[in-house]
């Protein structure tokens, strides 16, 4: 059983980091790797790295059971695709995590989908995935009707740029 | 159109999310000749067959890297000339639709899926610049702009 946390590649993320190293200490039945950004606040329980290449991350993802992150589109895109889980917790302005509150407006859009699961609090996470790892539901995708009409339209706007 | 007649598009991110969206609006580019730009060199592991270049990864918070950032997308547009300029966002996508529209080129700003609530500033900030103005969601568009045509989720 293998989890991937990821805290995307601009800002770091300690709280998330902490809380889950926390979690880890003293478990050996499931396998951690994080990508926990530029911070000097190395965990103890967990392998991790700063920083990892795409296909780096694309295998993590691949071959992890679960995806714990901050609320970032690349990684929610990407779990959509594999159909992976994710435990989002949403960054926060007033803890200097992040340049704006979007993620919390982003966490409310994405609550109801199946397969994902928002926290509001880092005490959270252990709770989360004690009770949830063999009973999580994954993130069905298709790709909607909505992403072809747009790939559509722009295609259609290249090939006749002055026909707008 | 470039001299061999093939349109030439110039496709910018910057990183995580924005670059992760460019890359699922690929079918509506990726017929034509495309270059890449974007933040983090080894981005370029998944667009092994196009041309790449990484710039600065500036934010609006420094105005030292924000200046390197327009200077190496001006000297990337002018080496290129490309015919078409699409991004996702943000700051050096901005950049690039701005000098893009200036020497010529059609421009297509896409903001993120992430921006739920209102535009982007930096999309707001390119609105006279893009000749195809987008939101992925419905309830932003408006008559002015920006236009929505659909959404990657």
């Amino acid at each position: 059983m293998k989890i991937f946390l990821t805290v995307g590649s601009m800002l770091p993320f300690d709280r998330l980091v902490a809380a889950v190293d926390k979690w880890a200490e003293g478990q050996q039945k499931i396998e951690v790797f994080g990508q926990i950004g530029r911070t000097t606040s190395y965990p103890k329980n967990i392998n991790f790295n700063t920083m990892i290449s795409p296909s780096e991350y694309r295998s993590h993802i691949i071959n992890s059971d679960l995806i714990i992150s901050h609320v970032g589109m690349g990684t929610v895109i990407a779990a959509i695709e594999h159909n992976k889980p994710l435990i989002l917790l949403p960054r926060r302005l007033e803890l200097h995590e992040v340049t704006s509150n979007h993620q919390l407006e982003t966490a409310q859009w994405l609550k109801n989908k199946p397969g994902i699961y928002i926290i509001d609090s880092e005490d959270e996470v252990a709770g989360m995935i004690a009770h949830n790892i063999e009973s999580m539901v994954v993130p069905q995708m298709e790709i909607p009707a909505a992403r072809n009409d747009l790939i559509n339209g722009i295609r259609q706007f290249i090939l006749n740029p002055n026909n707008v | 159109m470039g001299k061999n007649m093939r349109t030439k598009v110039l496709a910018v991110a910057s990183g995580g999310g924005h670059w992760v969206q460019l890359l699922c609006l690929r079918p509506a580019f990726e017929e034509h000749d495309v270059v890449y730009v974007t933040v983090q060199a080894d981005y370029i592991e998944e667009v092994v067959d196009s041309r790449f270049y990484k710039v600065t990864d500036a934010t609006r918070w420094s105005r030292w890297s924000l200046a390197k950032m327009v200077a190496e997308i001006c000297y990337i547009i002018i080496r290129e000339r490309p015919d078409i300029v699409i991004s996702t966002g943000s700051a050096p996508g901005a950049a690039a639709l701005r000098i893009g529209k200036w020497l010529g080129a059609k421009t297509i700003w896409i903001d993120s899926i992430a921006n739920i609530q209102e535009i982007s500033m930096s999309g707001y900030k390119v609105r006279k610049y893009s000749d195809l103005w987008l939101t992925q969601w419905e309830h932003l568009a408006r008559s002015e702009g920006p236009r929505y045509l659909g959404s990657i989720l």
